[in-house]
């Protein structure tokens, strides 16, 4: 009798036990919150467009970790954190080239530049790089929403940015439309001559005290030399040899600023989507040869260490 | 003085099967919601076996399903046509967040290439401002609600309400059972030693 008051008395422990460890274990794990630390990113699509990673699931918005899982075989590539990069826009295999450069500000200053940089999928990298495919019937010319940017969050709610946003960049490389509406062709597309693309500069007239004083506009988009190929240690001031500067860059001015998102100018359309599936290549970097990316703002977002960027990407088309 | 004692014993017995009662109700309640805590969670939802439990939030399909409401749904498989009428819960955008709704078709829109599904809930005035793409379906609502109880899931799904609701008293219970434990431990090894 005692024995199996002592059995009873034991199993209650421990299903007790098992019990109060899986409990708190349920606890724990719900109350990590595991995430892409330094960013926030959303795509979102208006007016019945349809937006998928794997150009299968159809949604009308995406998030960061729908960007991160993509399709088999891709190369989306999302940090949390953004070093700057410089290109023109110039394509290759299907992809940006994306130049790495630095100064050497000790006696005469020289640029070294290196690249293109390879994409690879994965949360690592200097830049930000994905596919996204857009689904219609009819053609449709594509614009971003107002609410479309890239911003400065404050993790503490007080901390200011110190200005590196104002770098940014976000381009929209058409890669072409499969017809067929088929995943796996249009997963396949990867541009070719007739690809175009648009580059965005979201804080177009917004700069870094800095900036300013180096004579930076606010009423129009500044042009900036753009990185077009690698070199080794380049003189800046030594305009005798402007010749061979000009082979690494090329100046060039953003295709659109966020004012006006005026739908009646062509010139703020993004992209077009023909009939069938597109595929865009979306980049997203900080431009390392803009006015704005100068030291105070390269210490980071703010020293707030909480803090993160936050973009919105949201597409509408022009109303019938 | 017996009888007293007799009802002293009967008092504690009652006591003593009202708390395990209620041990034992709590620890089936700690099971169920650990287990949906650590079902398959998909972008924040839990998957129980094919099936997606909801707390309803807002008013917006009364009177069919209530605020507080506790919904059960089965998970959508992404490529059957839904039904106009159907009830399904799905992703949208609101001020640059994402949530979940749950209300119902007013139509489905398939032109053969695209399908997308409008929706508007039963208390709302207008529909939905976005049609739903197949993809940000999660559920479909399978007719079963537990009014009420969707508040008590809030609460003890909570990050205070699970730890002072839930493991704080099976911490207590856990205590009490060791120690019953260890007492009855005790007790025989006296037994024992005066046999001995």
């Amino acid at each position: 009798m005692r024995n199996k008051k002592l059995f009873s008395a034991f199993l209650m422990l421990l299903i007790t036990m098992v019990s109060l460890t899986s409990a708190s274990y349920a606890w724990f794990s719900q109350n990590v919150a595991v995430q892409l630390e330094g960013l926030e990113l959303n795509v979102e699509a208006a007016d019945g467009i349809q937006v998928s990673t794997d150009a299968e699931n159809w949604r009308a918005s995406l998030d960061v970790q729908d960007i991160i899982d993509g399709y088999t075989g891709h190369t989306n590539q999302v940090p949390s954190i953004l070093s700057p990069v410089s290109t023109i826009g110039s394509q290759s295999t299907g992809n940006f080239e994306m130049f790495s450069g630095s100064l050497n500000e000790e006696g005469t200053t020289t640029l070294t530049t290196t690249g293109p940089v390879t994409e690879v999928a994965g949360t690592f990298g200097e830049f930000i790089a994905f596919d996204l495919f857009v689904r219609t019937t009819t053609t449709e010319a594509i614009y971003l929403d107002d609410v479309s940017d890239i911003g400065y969050v404050s993790g503490d709610g007080t901390s200011e940015s110190v200005g590196l946003e104002y770098s940014s960049r976000i381009a929209f490389f058409n890669q072409g439309t499969d017809g067929t509406y088929t995943p796996a062709t249009a997963r396949a597309l990867a541009g070719g001559t007739s690809a175009t693309q648009v580059i965005w500069e979201p804080h177009a007239l917004s700069h870094t005290t800095a900036a300013l004083g180096q004579g930076a506009s606010t009423t129009e988009k500044t042009p900036y030399y753009g990185v077009k190929a690698a070199g080794t240690e380049l003189p800046l001031s030594d305009f005798a040899s402007q010749t061979e500067y000009f082979e690494l860059v090329e100046t060039i001015t953003p295709d659109t600023d966020t004012v006006p998102f005026d739908t009646t100018n062509p010139d703020n359309i993004i992209f077009t989507a023909e009939p069938g599936i597109t595929k865009i290549r979306v980049y997203v970097w900080f431009e390392g040869q803009d006015i704005d990316n100068e030291n105070s703002a390269a210490l980071g977002l703010s020293n707030d260490a909480d803090s993160y960027l936050s973009l919105t990407i949201k597409f509408l088309k022009l109303e019938a | 003085m017996g009888g007293k004692v007799n009802k002293e014993k009967k008092g504690i017995s009652v006591a003593s099967l009202m708390l395990n009662t209620f041990f034992v109700l709590l620890i089936i309640l700690a099971g169920i919601i650990t287990i949906v805590s650590l079902s398959t969670q998909d972008e924040g939802v839990a998957n129980v076996a094919g099936f997606i439990p909801y707390s309803i939030q807002s008013e917006s399909m009364e009177d069919t399903i209530m605020k507080g409401d506790l919904i059960f749904t089965r998970v959508y498989d992404g490529e059957t046509l839904l039904d106009q009428d159907e009830i399904i819960s799905f992703f949208a955008m609101e001020q640059n967040q994402r949530i979940i709704k749950t209300h119902r078709i007013l139509e489905v829109n398939d032109d053969g290439l695209m399908v997308s599904y409008t929706t508007q809930g039963d208390n709302n005035i207008i529909e939905d401002a976005e049609e739903v793409p197949p993809g940000d379906v999660i559920s479909v609502y399978n007719g079963v609600r537990i009014p009420k109880v969707g508040y008590a899931l809030d609460f003890f799904s909570s990050k205070y309400g699970f730890l002072f609701g839930i493991i704080l008293p099976m911490f207590i219970f856990f205590i009490y059972q060791l120690y019953v434990f260890i007492e009855l431990i005790v007790e025989m090894k006296y037994e024992k030693k005066k046999q001995a």
